[in-house]
């Protein structure tokens, strides 16, 4: 009985669906829906759940408490030390594909690496690192990447009217297919949009491929089959993989990660630019007559770097996620808890902890540069661990470079958007509601 | 209390209702406060002046002194221990202190012949008492130029003769022929602190400490260190050491550092020394939990008590309402002892000579022991206790994984409190000093020596009626003969642990009604004498992290927390003080077998 974990009320776990739980399902999973984000942001659902899980935390913390999602008790984790024990024993015994993770993903990439398990994910984790370059410090192919990053950087500021999020959407679209997938596919929007449509239908969590699947499949299998020396096609033979690794159903997941989820978080550090003159001013020096041709100025650009990363820290497009327990696990006190228990780890509550975190809400690069942010098991936007990000170094360097050559050009402005306190910013900044012109 | 009369004169126990005996019992402890606690004058130094310093306030100190503000000195380590008779009771008779032969005694009367399982409690119940002891009294070591010589016989194997047992040095005055003892200090703090565990002063505190993280010394495999006495590991008690206390010190600082950790997550502003004494409150009051709630019912499995020992802790109302709800007003009746306010009674708090001699319970140590593999439950060895005790312990228990031992001391059953049942390796100690040591012959040389009446004076002092004939002490025919044959048939001499290990506990008892008074009064006294169990348990003290760990933990919990792998032998068991099952023996889901033989088991009976 002592050696669990204390559980919130019902009542509790009522409020936690509602607020934390649904507003996760209802903005979508795996593509955001423009409408439904923006109606959710006005309330300030995500404001609520803050505060809903601070209260949870106060009481039942710092170990792990379980509280209701549904009709299931899930294992919410606030402090870095649990964190730690999870996302460092991931994927086993802390496996990464709880049942709606699994189910929505199944639609558009079931083989992928993320919800897979045991020897799979070994074999397809081996062929990923090897691909993107994980862990290191730059990627073989950094010269071509950066200097595809700074021709959509030109194309925008060559725009003559404000930028919107689906402007940036597109070229990072057009941006990906050329770093995946190679130059014969820069203007393969039909891919891209047939990757929209199943990612929609993951939605509804239908736990099969979703009709269009194989021809995706297909689409992708051809680009590998000629590959482009300059793009990650390019490595693909002489990386390790076996009959079961699926390729082209890897290259999905780098597809809408570089794609989708990478511009969302270069719109909000963009806002962040445009409404902060300092930070704006400090990015700027750091970039100041360099063109972001060159891997090593991109790779210097740390405080670039930074802003990106405290961007995501503010604002995670990975709001919550969960792994599920292959077998009965022994916590650190004692406690144990069972096989199937789904563990939860909320990143906008744990990334804004107003009692452990002192910048909480606050814009603070320097954390990440000469701080400790870095090293804190706190902050998962990109996950931590033997299952975090294998793309996050290319993703930051993507970045650098488009975010480098947009500050260099000139003052950024927001036209529309909300009025934020830098000393107190928002939960939420809805991407679709924000025009910048560059 | 309202006064149930009792014109037959019944002991509480033979009342015909569960009601009526809670009631008779609780009026015993009412006039047990009242009439039985005393101190002499210079039992403790003068108290400091001025207003207490903060960090006296929030936590216990090293030496358990401001454990009550008003009287700083109280119970802290040094002071004189009290007594639970009038002082007048306590004449020393210089001329009688060999008379009986005490050897005589040790081998006539409490020799074990064959051993006597006690049944109820397991091995491990044992060393947890011995544990206990050692958070809460010694009497020092004495010194090598002031010995009580006892003559040993030609015909007796004794290895010294004669035997010496070092006297109890007074901590003032003299012992006079004749006159009341004077008083003796105790060398550990009197207050239920955990001193066992991170020891009495500072001093000794400064050798377990690491000083980081409130941490105490364990090494990286979770073991004790070495200390500068061979054989015996660096902890706050290192006397009469043996593989026992040695696996409950290494559980408890093991503990200790669990909780500071839990307090470090929850609380990172917190230093060194606040996590420490954060660590020493929730830790001691866990101990104290785990004495009153688990240990003790399991040793007096009385109905009356089981209900009893719980209010005594949660209140009449139970743990649940407690935790739902809080204290219920002033009353410690309905809701414990346990967060109610200070209260000494009628003398400062301090532990008791009598307290020391009724606790003399050596019958609970077996000589043999078995050790199986907790892995596959096969029988790995056997052992003479001499040599898994003493010098010999570290060598030992390096020698097996803490798992084997743990399972095989809760396996093992406790002997028997009663004659005849006393350990023969107890009986020819060498001590890690060097001292070869008759414990029995000790045990009643000590209460004769510190003024502790002897049995029928005992009982007097407690209300308790006289025994006219030796006969009537005990059922057991033999041993009545033989004790009137070693006392000349004079029931006044008959010495207090003679007659202790001869009566017939009441029904589910694992000692005497006469140890047992003294038990009631200051089982309840060291928790409500306590500021730190009464007025300041609270979150706002330990905070909630520890007040919950106090609140939310078992000794199972614990034993679980630290070795997982004994799931499989305990994790079905509530009682981990009775003897646990063997490995296998339950089936999941099943109620394990132990928990219905615990209830049924007949505990040793000589009667
Ligand atoms: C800013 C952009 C990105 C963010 C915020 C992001 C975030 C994350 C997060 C939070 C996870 C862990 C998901 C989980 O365990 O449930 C993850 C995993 C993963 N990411 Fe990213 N990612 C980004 C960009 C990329 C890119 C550019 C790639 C590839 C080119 C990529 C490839 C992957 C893969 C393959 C996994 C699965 C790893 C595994 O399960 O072993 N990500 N990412
Ligand atoms: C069931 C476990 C035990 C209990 C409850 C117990 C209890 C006691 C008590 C109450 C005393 C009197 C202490 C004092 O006068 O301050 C005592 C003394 C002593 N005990 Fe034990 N004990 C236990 C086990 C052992 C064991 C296993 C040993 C030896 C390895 C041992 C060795 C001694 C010695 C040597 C003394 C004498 C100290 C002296 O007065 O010189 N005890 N014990
Ligand atoms: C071991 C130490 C014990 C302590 C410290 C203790 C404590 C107390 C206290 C302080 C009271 C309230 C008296 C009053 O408020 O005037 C009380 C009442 C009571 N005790 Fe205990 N008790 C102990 C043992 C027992 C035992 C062994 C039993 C049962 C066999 C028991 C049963 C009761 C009962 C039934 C009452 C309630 C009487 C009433 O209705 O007022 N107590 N106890």
């Amino acid at each position: 009985m002592a050696l669990d974990f204390k559980h919130a009320s019902v009542l509790e776990g009522v409020r936690f669906t509602a607020q934390v739980g649904v507003p996760n399902v209802v903005q979508g999973l795996f593509r955001k829906r423009e409408a439904v984000v923006s109606a959710v942001g006005k309330l300030p659902a995500d404001h609520l759940a803050y505060r809903l899980v601070e209260g949870l935390e106060r009481k039942y913390g710092p170990d792990p408490f379980w509280v209701r999602v549904g009709a299931e008790e899930a294992l919410l984790l606030t402090h870095p030390e649990d964190i730690e024990v999870v996302l460092g024993g991931s994927p086993s015994p802390f496996a990464s594909d709880p049942d709606a993770k699994r189910k929505g993903m199944a639609a558009f990439q079931p083989t992928a690496l993320t919800i897979s398990r045991g020897n799979l994910w070994a074999d397809r984790r081996a062929f990923a690192e090897s691909v993107l370059g994980t862990g290191q410090p730059v990627h073989q192919l950094a010269a071509e990447f950066a200097a595809a990053a700074v021709a959509e950087a030109d194309a925008l500021l060559g725009l003559d009217r404000p930028m919107t999020f689906d402007d940036l959407n597109a070229c990072f679209q057009r941006l990906t297919r050329v770093v995946v997938l190679g130059t014969a596919a820069e203007d393969d929007t039909e891919l891209t949009d047939l990757l929209g449509q199943l990612m929609a239908a993951g939605n509804k969590m239908p736990g099969e491929p979703a009709k269009g699947y194989d021809e995706l499949h297909a689409r992708i299998e051809q680009y590998v089959a000629a590959p482009d020396p300059t793009a990650l096609t390019g490595l693909i033979t002489s990386a390790p993989q076996s009959a079961a690794t699926d390729v082209p159903g890897q290259l999905i997941h780098w597809l809408f990660a570089m794609g989708d989820t990478l511009p969302a978080n270069l719109m909000r550090t963009l806002m962040v630019l445009a409404t902060h003159s300092k930070v704006a001013g400090v990015a700027r020096s750091e970039v100041a007559g360099k063109d972001m041709a060159d891997v090593e100025d991109v790779v210097g650009a740390t405080y670039l770097a930074g802003c990106i990363l405290e961007a995501m820290r503010l604002w995670p497009t990975t709001a919550l996620f969960g792994r599920v327990l292959e077998e009965d696990f022994r916590w650190k006190n004692g406690q144990k808890t069972p096989a199937g228990t789904q563990v939860l780890i909320h990143n906008l509550f744990n990334h804004r902890n107003r009692a452990r975190v002192p910048y909480a809400d606050r814009f603070s690069p320097e954390e990440w540069t000469s701080g400790t942010a870095a090293d804190d098991w706190r902050f998962n936007f990109f996950s931590h661990g033997p299952q975090g990000c294998p793309g996050a170094g290319m993703a930051i360097f993507l970045g650098q470079a488009f975010l480098g050559r947009v500050v260099n050009a000139g003052e950024l402005k927001v036209r529309k958007g909300p009025r934020i306190d830098p000393g107190r910013l928002p939960y939420a900044l809805d991407i679709y509601a924000l025009e910048i012109s560059l | 209390m309202v006064s149930i009369p009792n014109p037959l004169n019944l002991e509480w126990y033979q009342h015909p209702s569960l009601i009526l005996q809670l009631a008779a019992l609780s009026k015993e402890r009412d006039d047990l406060r009242a009439e039985n606690l005393y101190e002499q004058d210079g039992m403790r130094p003068d108290d400091p002046a001025g207003d207490p310093p903060p960090e006296v306030v929030r936590a216990r100190t090293a030496d358990g002194t401001y454990n009550d503000l008003g009287c700083p000195m109280m119970g802290s380590k040094d002071s004189g221990f009290g007594r639970n008779v009038p002082i007048a009771d306590t004449v020393i008779d210089r001329k009688r202190l060999l008379t009986p032969d005490p050897r005589e005694i040790s081998r006539r009367l409490m020799a074990r012949d064959t051993f006597k399982p006690a049944g109820i409690l397991n091995a491990l119940g044992a060393a947890w008492l011995q544990f206990e002891n050692h958070n809460w009294f010694f009497h020092g070591d004495g010194r090598a130029d002031r010995v009580i010589e006892v003559p040993i016989g030609a015909d007796d194997d004794f290895p010294e003769k004669p035997m010496r047992i070092r006297e109890t040095i007074p901590m003032r005055g003299e012992v006079v022929d004749g006159q009341p003892a004077p008083v003796f200090g105790n060398a550990e703090t009197h207050w239920w602190d955990g001193s066992q565990v991170c020891g009495s002063g500072a001093a000794k505190q400064g050798q377990i400490r690491t000083f980081v993280d409130g941490k105490i010394k364990v090494d990286d495999n979770g073991r004790l260190p070495e200390s500068d006495i061979p054989g015996i590991d660096l902890t706050g008690m290192q006397e009469n050491y043996w593989f026992g206390p040695g696996l409950l010190h290494t559980v408890f600082a093991r503990e200790h550092n669990a909780v500071c950790d839990a307090l470090k997550k929850a609380h990172p502003e917190l230093d060194d020394q606040r996590l420490f004494e954060l660590g020493v409150l929730v830790v001691s009051a866990l101990i104290a939990k785990i004495h009153t709630v688990e240990w003790t019912p399991c040793v007096l499995r009385h109905p009356a008590l089981q209900i009893g020992m719980s209010a005594n802790w949660y209140g009449a109302l139970g743990e649940t309402f407690r935790d739902k709800i809080g204290r219920v007003g002033d009353s410690e009746a309905l809701s414990g002892i346990i967060g109610s306010a200070t209260d000494h009674h009628a003398a400062p708090f301090s532990l008791t000579e009598e307290f020391v001699s009724v606790y003399r319970m050596h019958p609970l140590i077996p000589d043999d022991w078995s050790f199986y593999s907790l892995a596959s439950g096969e029988h790995l060895r056997d052992a003479y206790f001499t040599d898994i005790q003493g010098s010999a312990t570290r060598d030992f228990m390096h020698s097996l994984e803490m798992g084997d031992m743990w399972y095989s001391i809760g396996k093992a059953s406790a002997g028997a409190v009663c004659l005849h049942n006393y350990p023969n390796a107890l009986r020819n100690l060498t001590r890690v000093d060097g001292q070869v040591t008759d414990l029995a012959t000790l045990d009643i040389v000590r209460d004769r020596e510190r003024g502790v009446p002897r049995y029928n004076d005992f009982r007097e002092a407690l209300r308790m009626p006289r025994r006219k004939r030796i006969e009537d002490i005990t059922p057991n025919k033999q041993w009545a003969k033989e004790i009137n044959e070693i006392y000349g048939g004079d029931v006044d001499l008959v010495d207090l642990q003679i007659g202790m290990q001869a009566e017939q506990p009441p029904k589910g008892f694992g000692f005497s009604d006469t140890a047992f008074r003294i038990f009631i009064l200051m089982a309840s006294r060291r928790l409500k004498s306590d500021r730190f169990f009464t007025s300041d348990f609270r979150p706002e003290v330990y905070t909630k992290t520890g007040y919950d760990w106090v609140n939310e933990n078992s000794m199972k919990d614990v034993l679980l927390r630290h070795y997982p792998e004994l799931e499989p032998v305990i994790g079905d068991v509530e009682r981990v003080f009775a003897p646990w099952h063997e490995l296998g023996a339950t089936e999941p889901g099943k109620k394990p077998v132990i928990l219905r033989a615990a209830d049924t088991v007949k505990s040793y009976l000589p009667f």
